[in-house]
């Protein structure tokens, strides 16, 4: 029993370290979000410069008003179908420690203020993100949002490994 | 109040600190020339404005420490003690003193207290200030005199404000200190003598006070022995107590500011002149922009429109004037002479050669020579590491120097110039130089690199081993030429700034080793061809285009395991098409339906097969992060015309990669 209670301690803890405001969005089925102070800005689909030699989550690269910033598609980082781009398919512009970098999903859907009650910790197995990339589950009005650790998803690290290792090129 | 003053004292800490920087430089010249009176001259100006100021800013201890130096240097400029090694090295470690106590200022650490180490230092200048070598002793009424000399100046009023008064509150100063006792000494001084008397019990203190006020003064000393002037004696003792208001008064004002973190940011001096020119290209900007503002209203209404785009073109030539001129002047402002990097060339050399038991003589030429500021920043390591290489691997032992033929006194020449854009810099030493064999070999032992791989290496790669990660370290545990870093250090400053290295080597009679650096690194213009490969437009740089041509099927030849060639008149390259490289999708595989571009890169050649050349074109390089640094084949992006952002193709990257390939393909057949 103790250790239940310490269990859930912990997991109050991390939740009320990521309550806050979230902007949430959908790839494929499911609905996930990021911490709104990360969000620079949303654009609409722009062209996207392909880069040779590059992992084929990394789209490319766009002209964001001078910048030249990468968009990576979500969903083929987290190993889903690529998608036919629609008229909902737009571009989160997110703020990783200084560095700008777009991301690619299927529509943005509205930003949400979480509580620390609404969140539960990412479960153990049965998904296929990885857990490292979840801060938590926010439950609102019965629907999960699977909220995103970003700057882990984005980390230097986790886009360049592949290149390094020789991963298949585009083409 | 105090936020001024904050300021001037930031200002003094930055001055001194570059002031500091040349003086080792100086130390060094001094030594090999002793008898220079123009370079003691300007050590001793340099540490007698550090104390002025230290004293100003109620800074004691670096006003103690300089002091003593200052008293010592002193000695030297006045030949009254002969310039010797030992003496360029206590200077040399007080220079690096002095230079922590600034660092701690830097830091926001506002003690004014000695540390232990420099407290021992001075106790060494001392020591040799104490040995008497002809020394004159400075006599109270020596001081006098001088003061006699100067009191003239100040009998008129408005006099007072003139810089000579600051020499006679120099001579003041040191009167007082001569008479007094130097100020700082009082606490850690014995108790005067009539207190010891009278805690011994030897006298009363009615005795001792009695005796104290038959003491003369020494102005009454000096008139009685007719050394001066009762009217000049008169004279300075009003001096005196005026200057002493005005100091005490000075101290007031100027309360050193609390511990709070020196603001000291990165700073640079720029020539007004430059930015009188900005603000001039700024001026025009505006005005250029009402142009196009005029345009704009005059093309809405629809009329004219011939007339209109010729205006319009004007403009536009205008502008692009304008920016190309703000571009070339904001990089001329970010530049700064390489003296700050060159003048710690000799000390450097000098410790480290020391240290080791060897004789360098070094040279350096190009300190004039002005780099991008960011350019200058990144240089500095690697350039130190090969400068300390060179002495450390370079240059022989006297005895195995003199064995060998060899002037015992090895050499070594820094210098830097400007060649066609690039900023090269080399260092060469007169030492042993280096054996392909040998470095491949060790390479081998190392696991750096394989068999084959050493069987393909030409010579040039080979010297270029010694920068490879873990080849230098090992042997180098105690070493001084690394600090425990390898020169693979080297490699990862320069890849950074896109340097370049260059070695010659001959076996005994030394290295040559050349960076090259292209000039600016922070805003590259290119220029270039726009390619079209499938969708994609790539940009190729100009200068390795040597030519393009439709080459004919009979050109062409593929070679098992080694790709296609082609033959261009009597001539055959290596032909790689870019599609494979980059795996597109082009409008045609076969080369003669395709425009092939003869690639010239030093002395590596290829050709180049792309779907077709669009136009020349003229781009800003960008770097496109660092997700995308690893990718051997782009240089970087830029921005097109229409606003698409055009990948840069990194030719040596192609070239290097291909060739890797190649090499595969070779030890596995």
């Amino acid at each position: 029993m103790a250790a239940q209670t310490d269990q859930r301690d912990i997991t109050q803890a991390t939740a009320q370290g990521h309550e806050g405001k979230y902007l949430t969005f959908v790839l494929g089925d499911e609905e996930y979000g990021v911490e709104i102070l990360k969000v620079r800005e949303i654009i609409g689909l722009m062209e996207i410069t392909i880069v040779p030699q590059t992992p084929e989550f990394i789209k490319g690269v766009i002209n964001l008003r001078g910048k030249v910033i990468p968009v990576i598609d979500l969903r083929l980082k987290f190993g889903m179908e690529e998608a036919e781009p629609t008229e909902e398919t737009c571009v989160i512009v997110v703020d990783i420690v200084g560095t700008l970098m777009g991301i690619l999903v299927d529509t943005v859907s509205e930003v949400l203020d979480i509580s620390a009650s609404e969140i539960e910790p990412p479960p153990a197995f049965d998904s296929n993100i990885g857990t490292e990339f979840i801060l938590g589950m926010g439950k609102i009005k019965g629907r999960v949002k699977i909220l995103l650790a970003i700057s882990r998803v984005l980390s230097q690290e986790e886009l360049t490994r592949v290149i390094q290792s020789g991963g298949p090129g585009k083409g | 109040m105090e936020e001024i003053d904050r300021e001037i004292l930031v200002e003094f800490i930055k001055e001194t600190i570059e002031e500091l920087d040349g003086l080792d430089a100086k130390f060094i010249e001094l030594e090999n020339n002793p008898s220079d009176s123009e370079t003691i001259n300007a050590i001793f100006r340099t540490m007698h404005s550090i104390k002025g100021s230290a004293s100003f800013f109620n800074l004691n201890h670096i006003r103690n420490f300089s002091h003593k130096l200052e008293n010592l240097l002193d000695e030297l400029r006045k030949g009254a003690r002969k310039v010797t090694k030992d003496i360029i090295n206590i200077l040399l470690e007080g220079k690096d003193y002095l230079d922590g106590m600034f660092d701690r200022l830097v830091n926001g650490d506002m003690g004014v207290e000695l540390f232990e180490n420099e407290t021992s230092l001075l106790e060494k200048v001392d020591g040799i200030l104490a040995t008497e070598e002809e020394k004159e002793e400075v006599k109270p009424h020596h001081l006098f005199h001088e003061l006699d000399k100067m009191r003239h100046d100040l009998d008129a009023e408005e006099v007072i404000n003139k810089p000579s008064v600051a020499g006679m509150l120099e001579i003041i100063e040191r009167l007082r200190e001569v008479v007094l006792g130097p100020e700082a000494k009082g606490e850690k001084d014995a108790p005067p003598l009539g207190q010891l008397l009278v805690e011994e019990g030897v006298v009363t203190s009615d005795d001792v006070s009695n005796a104290l006020s038959k003491q003369k003064r020494i102005g009454e000393i000096l008139i009685e022995e007719g050394k001066a002037t009762p009217d000049a004696i008169a004279r300075a003792a009003q001096l005196q107590e005026k200057q002493n208001k005005e100091i005490s008064e000075a101290k007031r004002a100027k309360p050193v500011p609390s511990s709070a973190v020196m603001g000291i940011k990165k700073s640079m001096r720029i020539e007004e002149e430059k930015i009188d020119n900005f603000m001039d290209a700024v001026g025009e900007l505006i005005i250029n922009a009402e142009v196009f503002n005029y345009l704009q209203k005059k093309l809405e209404t629809g009329h004219e429109i011939e007339k209109l785009v010729a205006e319009f073109k004007n403009a536009s030539v205008d502008f692009s004037e304008l920016i190309f001129n703000l571009q070339k002047g904001l990089a001329e402002v970010r530049k700064v002479s390489l003296k700050g990097i060159f003048q710690k060339v000799p000390r450097m050399v000098r410790d480290l050669a020391e240290k080791i038991g060897k004789e360098v003589d070094v040279q350096v030429s190009g300190e004039e020579l002005l780099v991008d500021k960011s350019l200058y920043e990144q240089l500095e390591s690697p350039l130190n590491h090969i400068i300390r290489n060179a002495i450390d691997h370079g240059v022989e032992l006297p005895d195995d120097r003199k064995a060998s033929g060899k002037n015992p006194t090895g050499k070594i020449i820094v210098s830097a110039e400007e060649v066609s854009g690039d900023f090269v810099i080399s260092i060469i030493d007169d030492g042993k130089g280096m054996d392909a064999e040998t470095l491949k070999a060790k390479a081998l032992e190392k696991g750096i690199i394989t068999p084959q791989m050493a069987e393909v290496m030409s010579d040039k790669e080979a010297y270029k081993l010694i920068f490879a990660p873990g080849f230098s370290t090992a042997e180098k545990v105690t070493d001084v030429s690394g600090r425990g870093v390898g020169m693979d250090v080297v490699m990862t400053a320069l890849k950074e700034i896109k340097g370049k290295i260059d070695i010659n080597t001959e076996v005994g009679r030394g290295t040559e080793l050349m960076i090259s650096v292209p000039m600016s690194t922070t805003l590259i213009t290119i220029s270039g061809l726009v390619v079209a490969v499938g969708k994609e437009h790539y940009i190729v740089p100009m200068e390795w285009v040597r030519e393009s041509i439709k080459p004919s099927r009979e050109q062409i030849t593929s070679v098992k395991h080694q790709g296609d060639i082609i033959q261009i008149r009597e001539q055959i390259y290596p032909l790689f098409k870019l599609f494979e490289v980059f795996g597109i999708v082009p409008a045609s595989k076969e080369p003669w339906e395709s425009v092939v571009m003869v690639i010239e890169k030093e002395d590596q050649q290829c050709c180049l097969v792309v779907d077709e050349i669009i136009e020349e074109t003229q781009v800003v390089l960008k770097d496109l992060g660092d997700i995308f640094s690893g990718i051997p084949g782009i240089l970087g992006g830029a921005i097109l015309g229409d606003g698409k952002i055009g990948l840069v193709i990194n030719i040596e990257g192609i070239l290097n990669s291909m060739k890797n390939r190649f090499n595969t393909i070779n030890q596995e057949g």
